[in-house]
């Protein structure tokens, strides 16, 4: 498939009569069906950075879909429900086509660069009881909650490579109708089993780091507890202790927390890792002028 | 026996044939018809002549509605004056993704009303995607004395205070299954209802409610109802208290464990393989919740005569599943997440040959920054060593038009293919190529298909041979497929046997929408989401067909003029009066 604006590109069966008007809309994310986010036109990709591209759009109350779906991508499918919610704003006869073009767009864009981009948050999709969407995000709550409060009691060892295969949640950094989002995975040098955190409960880097800390480095059900020895509070950021907190970006680059405003952290992070500090001096050249990081 | 029977009755008939009532012995008609237990046979029957009519309507134990909306509980009572077992089905089956607002409708109350005045002697009920109050729930415990089966699945609207009126008053309950609703899970004190004189339970499935219940009053239970053969547990019922509950029922033939993550101790989990082993009868396995491969062993005894295995909970590894595999040689459906990778189906390809059921579902749907689950070379690893496989429901994020080929090559037999492709609109990951191809081959070699659920990159092509082709489809589910109204026109033009079609996310509008005028009337019903139908197009498909129900769902912000959720179906009871305002019939 072709990259850049060619939205329509390389699906065979579809009919390029629609392809005229799709090319130029880039539609607001939404996170709900029915969405009340706006439509913005614009020309250009929405790569790089939260608010690129032209979209904005109002986010939903929960911190909305900020993080998600506005960075790196083009069209999703995902983009399904602001598209299906404002076929009313459009005019009546050719917005169908047009509407239906945006979707032919989002479909074959989202596929782009050959590898699966796996599934977007539209709603109702995939085709899963909502039943069963939830018990299997209480299974995963039940042995390793990641809010604060409580840890079910049902907390068990699981060895590191069934860990690694399935995190049992299914909600991880994106979207579902419940507003689920935000997850991220945590893992810690040395704990093998590894957490998710809502990245959208929380407005900065000092109550991340915070939620992190309780999680690994106090909590008395944490498998980690007996495997390390920590007996007193530890800073992630502040670069003293004896860990750091470093994430991946989109890139797939591991960068210390802390460094970029939080709302672009938010777009670029794809999941955190509680790094040794021996280990993360390679991490980045900055690491090592800085004392106390401070979140911007 | 009976054709004997029929033959002499039949002779006796022909030669009386100038009489004008026909002289086939009543007695003869009813004795063979007491025997008729499908609802389509009967169907058939009573379409032969009047009398046959009659006959059957009076001899009717068991009445099936597909759709609570085609009917009233009225007219039911009127014709089938003896019912002891209803099923009813309500809402469409898209509200189970939660594309039906909340107060749809689909409400039990109206026909546990008739049902107490017309069916005292009532005995089962089975609901599937109803509202059910606990208002309703303590009516139906009250209104029927000699009530013994409810069955819920997929309702909604009530708790487990409803539940423990069940639990109170019917004194001669067998059956309490609740299945996967929307049930508001208040404690788990509703199990202990049940009178310590009630011995009656041969169902019990509470495996889908979350709070703990008294155990003391579960194993008491248990002990005391003999006759007991189904017992689905819930999570928080422990491997230890698993036990102790086998030890009292080892004549159980479906089992749901509780959670199979307990801590055990050596001689703990011994006692938990011969509780096991003593259970011979047992040919359905389902729970393992949190199930850890270190315990899975203690399964084995259990497993020589297994035919149904639901892992769905159980995020089994490959080689887990792999040596439990091996302990069941007779499975016949098997139900697993997408944990189990390739390498599983593999490992079922080589060990379940009398495989005829796999339903594989993603333990994380929507994980994107992982590369995961299931592939097609899974689906065809299967394929070549399940032959007698014809029901499938496989989600996967790659597909090739190739290996649904080969698949359905190895596997002609398929009744229900439902592939779910996970993110809408994937093409042929090899080739680029939309997977029409695919659901071709599907058609035109599973001449059997009843249902087919589409998924990924599809063209009209894909509809053209659906139409032409499956001849004996019953139930179409299409998202985010085809390229025009044609696609749709070709569907509702052939399949002759179509009874439901679920539209979702698709180009089809009011000329796709409206080719389909007398083929809605021998459907059960037709579901348009998200699509390009107006609300001119609904209108004019309510005038042109008086008999069908067209109800429109609106949704907030949206154009006045378009029909967001379109939601069509035939009915002899007249446009519903309980719609919600967001709810239009037009």
């Amino acid at each position: 498939m072709e990259g850049g604006l060619v939205l329509l590109g390389g699906s065979s069966g579809v009919s390029t009569n629609e392809s005229a008007v799709s090319k130029v809309e880039v539609v607001s994310e939404a996170t709900s069906y029915p969405a009340e986010s706006e439509l913005e036109l614009g020309l250009g990709l929405s790569l790089g950075g939260c608010s690129g591209g032209g979209t904005t759009g109002k986010t939903k109350a929960a911190g909305g879909s900020s993080s998600w779906g506005e960075c790196g991508r083009i069209l999703t499918a995902k983009d399904f429900p602001s598209v299906v919610s404002h076929r009313a704003k459009n005019r009546g006869g050719p917005s169908s086509i047009a509407v239906s073009g945006t979707k032919r767009a989002a479909e074959s864009v989202s596929h782009e660069g050959g590898s699966p981009t796996g599934v977007s948050q539209v709603v109702g999709w995939p085709p899963i009881r909502a039943y069963r969407m939830n018990s299997l995000v209480n299974q995963a709550k039940a042995p390793r909650a990641e809010e604060d409060k409580g840890i079910g009691e049902k907390d068990k060892p699981k060895d590191a490579s069934k860990k690694k295969l399935y995190n049992g949640n299914p909600i991880s950094s994106g979207v579902n109708e419940k507003g689920h989002l935000g997850f991220v995975k945590v893992n810690m040098d040395g704990i093998p089993i590894g957490r998710k955190v809502d990245l959208n409960a929380h407005s900065c880097y000092e109550s991340l780091a915070q939620a992190l800390e309780d999680m690994f480095l106090r909590s008395p059900n944490s498998v980690g507890a007996e495997k390390e020895n920590v007996t007193k509070p530890t800073r992630l950021l502040d670069g003293l202790s004896e860990f750091v907190l470093t994430y991946e970006d989109k890139e797939g680059d591991w960068m210390l927390v802390g460094d970029v405003p939080w709302r672009m952290f938010l777009c670029s992070v794809r999941r955190l890792r509680i790094m040794r500090t021996s280990e993360a001096n390679g991490l980045a050249p900055r690491f090592n002028e800085r004392q106390r990081s401070k979140p911007i | 026996m009976e054709s004997s029977e029929l033959k002499r009755s039949k002779d006796s008939a022909n030669s009386h044939e100038s009489t004008r009532k026909s002289s086939f012995p009543d007695e003869v008609l009813d004795r063979v018809l007491s025997l008729l237990k499908s609802h389509r046979d009967r169907s058939s029957v009573s379409i032969v002549c009047k009398d046959w009519y009659n006959a059957e309507r009076l001899s009717r134990t068991h009445v099936f509605i597909g759709n609570c909306y085609s009917v009233s509980p009225e007219i039911v009572a009127r014709r089938f004056p003896k019912i002891r077992s209803v099923t009813l089905k309500g809402k469409p089956r898209f509200s189970d993704f939660n594309l039906v607002p909340q107060n749809w409708g689909a409400d039990i109350h109206a026909w546990l009303v008739v049902f107490a005045a017309k069916y005292p002697f009532l005995e089962e009920l089975r609901l599937k995607r109803m509202a059910i109050s606990d208002k309703s729930l303590e009516f139906l415990a009250l209104s029927f004395p000699n009530f013994k089966a409810l069955s819920l699945l997929s309702c909604d609207g009530f708790s487990t205070n409803g539940l423990a009126a069940i639990a109170t008053h019917c004194k001669n309950l067998t059956e309490l299954d609740i299945q996967e609703n929307g049930i508001d899970d208040k404690g788990g004190g509703w199990l202990s209802c049940f009178p310590e004189c009630f011995t009656s339970l041969e169902v019990l499935n509470f495996a889908n409610l979350t709070s703990e219940i008294n155990f003391d009053a579960l194993e008491r239970l248990v002990s005391r109802c003999k006759s007991m053969r189904v017992l689905k547990l819930n999570r928080s019922i422990s491997l230890e208290q698993l036990q102790r509950l086998l030890v009292s029922s080892p004549q159980l033939a479906e089992l749901g464990t509780g959670s199979f993550s307990q801590g055990l101790t050596f001689q703990q989990h011994e006692e938990l393989e011969r509780s096991l082993s003593n259970c011979k009868n047992i040919h359905t396995l389902s729970g393992l919740w949190e199930a850890m491969g270190i315990y899975l062993p203690a399964l084995y005894p259990a497993c020589a005569h297994l035919t149904f295995l639901n892992l769905s909970y159980a995020a089994l590894q490959s080689g887990e599943l792999a040596k439990l595999l091996t302990h069941c040689p007779q499975l016949r459906c098997l139900w697993v997440l997408d944990t189990v990778e390739d390498k599983g189906l593999e490992a079922i390809g080589l060990n379940c040959p009398l495989l005829e059921e796999l339903r594989v579902f993603p333990a994380d749907p929507f994980d994107e920054d992982i590369i995961h689950g299931v592939t097609e070379a899974g689906f065809v690893a299967v394929s070549f060593g399940c032959p007698r496989l014809h029901y499938v429901l496989y989600f996967c994020r790659q597909m090739t038009n190739a290996a649904v080929a080969t698949i359905v090559q190895n596997c002609p037999d398929f009744t229900h293919f439902r592939l779910c492709i996970m993110n809408p609109g994937q093409p042929d990951y090899l080739t680029n190529e939309p997977m029409d191809e695919a659901f071709g081959a599907v058609v035109k070699t599973c001449t059997k298909l009843q249902r087919l659920s589409v998924s990924g990159l599809l063209t009209n092509l894909t509809f053209e041979n659906i139409g032409r082709y499956a001849k004996n489809l019953e139930t179409l589910s299409v998202a985010f497929a085809g390229s025009s109204d044609w696609g749709m026109q070709c569907v509702l033009g052939g399949c002759p046997k179509l009874r439901k079609l679920e539209i979702r996310d698709c180009p089809f509008g009011n000329a796709a929408l409206l080719s389909g005028l007398e083929k809605y009337e021998s459907m059960r019903s037709l579901w348009m989401s998200a699509c390009n139908v107006t609300m001119n197009g609904c209108r004019l498909l309510a005038r042109e067909m008086p008999r069908l129900n067209v109800e429109v769902m609106k949704e907030d912000g949206s154009d006045d003029s378009q029909a967001d959720k379109v939601y069509v179906y035939r009915s002899i009871a007249g446009p519903r009066r309980d719609a919600p305002p967001s709810v239009l019939t037009l």
